[in-house]
């Protein structure tokens, strides 16, 4: 089983708002592994929007981290997102 | 911050009457003008800020929920409203289910980010065992705030 993470870029008082988390939630179900995203001491699973919501009011810095077979793509993909997601905002 | 902290228990709906997403985001402006919390004149550019929103990316996040928000100069705190709706509403939600549980969350323009720990109190009372079925279930306001009440101290501990 193939585990990754990476740090995503962003200010570490931006917060995460709703929209970039629908999308992330959107694209990881695409995906086999599991996906969490972590910040302030709390854990997220990313195919629960619920539980990434859980995170709106956190700060510090972002992990995104995949274990299964299609890992190294998942956070790859999903890390690119994300970004991309966050600097729209 | 708890559900009861800013949702205003006269915004609390229990059935709405309109199926569409703009229909419903009126009536949940109307009831936050009817508590006193925003002025009538108020109401019209609420309801086009809260479209604008949308028009981004629905708010209806799957599982029957829906969280529309947005910032105006007219709203002095945080403060929101909720809508239950039985039949269902056409909300254009991700996962393309009819919305049954509404959240209204409004925060003051030039303030940044209260609406954020709100949506995270709604999800931390969401993730709790049956409170998403109990809600989209009931039309009986009494029960709604009592659910609010009791997941609200579930989640953060009694006051």
């Amino acid at each position: 089983m193939t585990v990754r993470s990476t740090e995503i870029p962003v200010a570490k008082e931006e917060s995460l708002h709703l929209r970039p988390m629908q999308v992330l939630n959107e694209q990881a179900l695409v995906f086999e592994s599991k996906v969490t995203l972590s910040r302030g001491g709390k854990l997220a699973d990313v195919k629960s929007i619920l539980e990434l919501m859980l995170l709106a009011a956190e700060t510090g810095p972002l992990f995104l981290e995949a274990e299964g077979t299609d890992a190294d793509e998942a956070v790859q993909a999903l890390a690119d997102l994300l970004t991309r997601e966050l600097s729209k905002e | 911050m708890r559900l009861g902290d800013f949702i205003l228990e006269e915004a609390i709906i229990r059935e709405l009457k309109s199926d569409t997403k703009e229909g419903v985001l009126t009536e949940l402006v109307v009831s936050i003008v009817e508590s006193g919390c925003l002025e009538p004149d108020a109401a019209g550019s609420m309801v086009e800020a809260l479209m604008h929103r949308e028009a981004i990316g629905s708010t209806g996040i799957g599982h029957g929920v829906a969280i529309p928000h947005a910032k105006h100069s007219a709203v002095r705190r945080l403060i929101g409203g909720y809508g239950h709706s039985t039949r269902g509403v056409n909300y254009d939600a991700l996962d393309g289910q009819p919305v049954r549980s509404v959240f209204l969350i409004l925060w003051p323009d030039g303030v940044i980010g209260p609406h954020l720990e709100a949506i995270a109190q709604v999800s931390r009372v969401l993730k709790q065992e049956d409170v998403l079925d109990r809600l989209k279930a009931t039309s009986d306001k009494r029960e709604i705030v009592e659910l609010f009440d009791q997941a609200d101290k579930a989640a953060l501990g009694p006051s």
